[in-house]
């Protein structure tokens, strides 16, 4: 029980980080409001997780949770790279007005 | 060396630079016998390689961080744009290019009226050439082709002349090493003309120990293919 509470609390949290920045990214942060909420329902009712993983041909509601979590894994990795490529492209951006403004023309000789 | 009259095209070379104090210099006087402008784009160099630079000749424009090699060029070729050049061209800092070279391609840019000729080392038989290296090379051309559908003979040579509209569109996001085949990408996307220009590698000891290693190959496949995600 105590368990169940503490990871509904942990999803609640997804689940209102989803909705803070739902304007921002609404199909990432609807995809994190949705998946929080789900995954809550499977905490409370984990029957359930079987008979889903059953209807997919995998024996075990555990394994099912296990293969979602990687690919929810791996979906949040590809969403954190593009994040940090936007910042390098930003710090670029402003390296390169620096850079320029304070160019150098050859040395008299 | 840098045979034939003076071109009065307002040409900028594009010299992307780190740590290359000890040969920059020696570069930037080659590059401005046939009497066009250069800028060294010096990528946060930890040595002299600004002050050798303008010391020789070119206007220098630094970068306060290190950024990369593809960084670089797009800062160069953005500064020649500002400047209202005619035709920009990209040249290593290294050593290994010829300025005669440069001087045919520019040549070929204007009586073919392509909008870019790139530098391609396998047209003619390459020298002194390991074959560690050409098989990466290799590898590179057929990324590209895989990539974009252009078949190059060097997907990977620095050395290339461009007219400013082509520079225009040629807009690099890749700060490392990726950029060379994101060149390619870009003339595909715009639709440019182009045309590969046999040159030659000059490969000296300095020049190999500051080639890019074999890992570095599997590191550009990576950034292209996460590069896309981007967009």
């Amino acid at each position: 029980m105590i368990i169940q509470i503490v990871l509904t609390l942990c999803f609640l949290f997804i689940a209102f980080y989803g909705w803070a920045h739902l304007s921002k990214m609404r199909l990432v942060s609807g995809g994190m409001i949705m998946l929080s909420l789900v995954a809550t329902y499977f905490i409370w009712d984990p029957a359930v997780t079987t008979r889903l993983a059953n209807l997919l041909g995998i024996g075990r509601g555990a394994d099912l949770i296990m293969y979602f979590f990687f690919v929810f894994v791996i979906f949040q990795l590809v969403v954190l790279h593009v994040k940090l490529r936007a910042q390098v492209l930003l710090l670029t951006r402003l390296a390169r007005c620096i850079a320029i403004e304070g160019a150098e023309g050859p040395e008299k000789n | 060396m840098g045979g034939g009259s003076v071109d009065r095209s307002n040409l900028w070379i594009v010299i992307p630079a780190y740590n290359e104090g000890t040969v920059i210099g020696q570069v930037v006087r080659e590059a401005r016998t046939l009497g066009h402008r250069v800028v060294v784009v010096n990528d946060g160099s930890a040595d002299d390689t600004g002050p050798q630079a303008r010391e020789a000749g070119a206007t220098v424009i630094t970068h306060p961080i290190n950024l990369g090699q593809g960084a670089a060029l797009a800062t160069g070729i953005e500064y020649a744009i500002l400047q209202h050049a005619d035709y920009v061209a990209t040249f290593d800092a290294d050593g290994q290019h010829r300025i005669e070279d440069l001087r045919r391609m520019l040549e070929i840019l204007k009586t073919e009226k392509v909008d870019i000729a790139m530098g391609s080392r396998f047209i003619k038989r390459p020298e002194n050439i390991s074959l560690r290296r050409r098989i990466v090379l290799k590898g590179g051309v057929l990324l590209t082709w895989l990539t974009t559908g252009i078949r190059l003979t060097d997907a990977h040579n620095g050395l290339r002349v461009m007219t400013a509209e082509a520079a225009r569109k040629l807009r690099i996001t890749q700060n490392g090493m990726a950029h060379a085949s994101e060149f390619i990408e870009l003339i595909k996307r715009h639709k440019l003309k182009f045309k590969e220009v046999p040159v030659t590698i000059l490969y000296t000891d300095y020049s190999l120990k500051k080639g890019q290693p074999l890992s570095n190959a599997l590191s550009i496949v990576l950034e292209l293919l996460t590069g896309r995600l981007g967009r």
